[in-house]
């Protein structure tokens, strides 16, 4: 198994990256509501100015047919022809909205408006003093010239986007001020957990070579009890030791995978944690039949060891641990605690525990996913709550294929 | 439109040609006289009726009249409502003509035809001189 060096140092918690990333998304849909806003008043106010200066040129057209209809309407009906002017196209309504004579493309007008947009048009109305051949109302209307709003769309655009970058970066600074501390704690306890695993190693084989190496017969009863005693806790920091070696240490190496007899793996591994079953008073019921897998011993070893040690460490006293192998799955039940279904999905993060009564770092079985996940194996947690928890390791297809 | 006129009154001179030219010719010719003022009569609507006639009497244009009102009264409604309100109630400083047209021909007195006469009249005035429709 193998693991990038940077991976190892700089990568978050899940969890940890989770909120960076909500915190991100948020920050970024604020930021874009903010630069809309802002593009959005500046369309408007460069649409005003557009606007006004419409409205001085189209009042100044609107004053030269205002004289021409004064013209009409003291000549009519001798002259009955209404002015027109290529500049722009023109409409005179009575003051009950009714038209009197109209040139404009746009029929679609708004009397209560003084200046408007209309399709491609802009309308501008000038209601008369002198309500020259009964029209209350005159329309002056010309074709929008569209250059400014495509300038105020490219600045819009321009501008918008180097804002959004700008401060998607000062977004992206913050967020990781913000979980600087909550990093910078993280990779202290990696290093503290190195270190002291490193420490851990020589005095921890010395007890359980020693413990290995005294003859029981030759103790008293009370001595022998206490033997024992210091058997189980020396096997529990043992399998402690070994998930902590492999996540700090041991996760960058190579993995030499063999073709492993499972039941004999399985077997060995419950010979091993027997004393610890035996101090709970707990009942081991075994199901295995021979099984084969091609991985790496020490990764196998800790998945079982993981699923054991919890199934002991999570279960009552006097329980019961069910073991069951067959070619393509192994099982691990206990009779426990359970897990709560608010936690069973976070079991496989890391740092995550069942409950606080239990000793232990919760990175057990975050080292049992990161196996299984490297061989493309599957595993699975079903469990009530008071009732107990069974683990199901399904490694037969994939397993064997590697 | 204030000024109405009675038109058309019954000759009698054939009385006093009864003798010369005998009683059928002189009866004929009272037909068709009353023939011709009955037929002149019913050509002339009510606008003619009411306004036309009195202002020619007076040499007072209705165009001009109509451009004055359309330049104050603009749509059809307020010019009708507007226009019936001064006929009934003339005032010199209601009126669309100027100073020195009221100085000329002074105010006209108070109308007293019926309302549904005067709107009638009013609306043939409007259909008569509006510029809707008749600009090109």
């Amino acid at each position: 198994m193998s693991a990038s060096k940077s991976r190892a140092t700089n990568t978050f918690l899940r969890s940890e990256r989770k909120s960076l990333f909500r915190f991100l998304g948020v920050y970024a849909l604020l930021v874009m509501l903010l630069i809309g806003l802002v593009g959005y008043f500046y369309y408007q106010s460069q649409e005003k100015l557009a606007f006004s200066a419409y409205r001085i040129k189209l009042m100044e057209y609107a004053t030269d047919q205002i004289k021409r209809l004064h013209y009409l309407h003291d000549h009519f009906p001798e002259r009955a022809t209404y002015p027109r002017d290529d500049r722009f196209e023109s409409a005179i309504y009575d003051l009950e909205y009714v038209p009197i004579f109209s040139t404009l493309h746009e029929t679609r007008i708004n009397l209560e408006e003084e200046i408007y947009r209309v399709g491609d048009r802009i309308q501008f109305v000038k209601i008369l003093d002198n309500y020259y051949l009964g029209a209350k109302y005159l329309i002056i209307e010309v074709p929008e010239d569209t250059e400014w709003f495509v300038a105020t769309l490219r600045t819009i655009e321009g501008y918008g986007l180097g804002a959004l970058v700008l401060l998607m970066l000062i977004g992206l600074y913050l967020a990781r001020l913000f979980v600087r501390p909550m990093r910078h704690s993280i990779l202290l306890l990696d290093q503290f957990i190195k270190d002291t695993t490193h420490e851990l190693n020589t005095p921890l084989s010395a007890i359980l070579a020693n413990i290995e190496s005294i003859d029981p017969e030759g103790i008293s009863d009370t001595n022998a009890r206490r033997l024992g005693r210091i058997n189980v806790a020396a096997r529990t920091v043992s399998t402690l030791y070994e998930d902590l070696k492999f996540a700090t240490l041991e996760q960058e190496k190579e993995t030499e995978d063999t073709g492993l007899d499972m039941d004999v793996l399985v077997r060995s591994r419950l010979e091993f944690f027997e004393i610890l079953m035996q101090s709970k008073k707990l009942t081991l019921e075994t199901d295995i039949a021979p099984a084969t897998l091609r991985a790496d011993r020490r990764l196998i070893e800790r998945v079982v060891d993981n699923l054991l040690s919890n199934a002991i460490k999570y279960n009552h006293r006097g329980g019961t641990i069910r073991v069951r192998l067959t070619q393509r799955r192994l099982e691990v039940a206990d009779t426990g605690i359970g897990i709560t279904p608010e936690v069973l999905p976070h079991i496989f993060e890391r740092y995550t525990r069942f409950n606080e009564s239990e000793g232990g770092f919760g990175i057990g079985l975050s080292i049992v996913r990161r196996i299984v996940d490297h061989y493309g194996m599957e595993i699975k947690a079903i469990s009530n709550e008071g009732e107990g928890t069974v683990f199901v390791l399904l490694f037969g297809h994939n397993g064997n294929e590697k | 439109m204030r000024y109405t006129k009675r038109v058309g009154c019954a000759t009698a001179h054939h009385q006093n040609t009864r003798n010369q030219n005998g009683v059928q010719q002189h009866t004929l010719r009272g037909l068709m006289a009353i023939l011709l003022i009955t037929a002149t009569l019913s050509a002339q609507d009510t606008f003619d009726r009411v306004c036309v006639t009195c202002h020619i009497e007076q040499k007072i244009s209705l165009r001009q009249t109509f451009m004055n009102a359309l330049l104050v009264y603009s749509g059809r409604e307020n010019m009708k409502a507007g226009l019936k309100y001064f006929l009934r109630h003339p005032r010199r400083d209601s009126s669309v003509m100027g100073e020195a047209f009221l100085d000329k021909y002074g105010l006209a007195k108070p109308l007293t035809i019926d309302d549904a006469t005067l709107d009638e009249a009013l609306d043939i005035y409007w259909k008569r001189y509006t510029v809707q429709g008749k600009l090109h």
